[in-house]
């Protein structure tokens, strides 16, 4: 069984592999459990691309970065980051990339424009783009973490 | 030519006739420029190919623009 390390507050912290994991199992429960509510398919959308985030956040960090000390423009930095580090150097697929920009674009929407409406399609195409981007992160999460 | 027509441009020629006119700008909600949202008439079999041109294009732009996609779906939310 893998070990879970603790923070300082003795609460185990969850790496951003194992968060994303378990993000993806939740929002696929939630709609084979038959959920078809617009406030939870905007929540899906959202916890979706935050793990996604974490996971970009985490591949930055390996190379050096500190995205923890960056103040504005973080998600935009973070796609900045990757595409030049990880995606011009041969590591990541652009289809990877795009996948993240994508679910970035979803999230904000589901977030702010309550007047658009969100839909299973919508969740289904943010499942499909996390996996799509997560799955090259798992590649490189075994060398890093 | 301004950015938003630029963008505009770029949907019309990449998802053509896949898509309602009526293409509406939105935002900035979190420092972007804006967000386009897109309606969908159908989904064409090259969708993956034509989006990921529609990506790589605004991108090249060198903005911060949001695009989303409305599906032509009829799913019944509560």
């Amino acid at each position: 069984m893998r070990e879970v390390s603790k923070c300082k507050w003795n609460i185990p912290k969850i790496g951003e592999v194992e968060f994303a994991r378990e993000t993806l199992r939740f929002a696929q429960m939630s709609l084979h459990m038959g959920v078809t509510n617009t406030w939870l398919y905007r929540m899906l959308v959202g916890r979706l691309y935050y793990a996604a985030h974490h996971l970009s956040r985490r591949l930055l960090i390996e190379i050096g970065l500190q995205p923890e000390q960056w103040r504005t423009n973080v998600h935009q930095r973070v796609l900045n980051e990757l595409d030049q580090r990880y995606v011009a150097t041969g590591r990541m697929t652009p289809k990877a990339w795009r996948a993240l920009n994508e679910l970035r674009n979803l999230r904000r929407i589901a977030d702010y424009q309550l007047a658009v409406p969100v839909r299973l399609r919508q969740v289904n195409r943010g499942l499909a783009l996390f996996v799509r981007f997560a799955d090259e992160c798992y590649f490189f999460s075994s060398y890093f973490l | 030519m301004g950015l938003k027509e630029t963008v505009a441009k770029i949907v019309r020629e990449e998802m053509g006739e896949c898509i309602e006119e009526d293409m509406h700008f939105t935002g900035s909600y979190e420092g972007e420029e804006f967000n386009v949202i897109i309606k969908l008439r159908y989904e064409p079999e090259d969708f993956e190919k034509r989006n990921a041109r529609l990506y790589d294009r605004v991108w090249e732009l060198g903005y911060d623009v949001g695009i989303f996609m409305e599906y032509p779906e009829e799913t019944i939310t509560v």
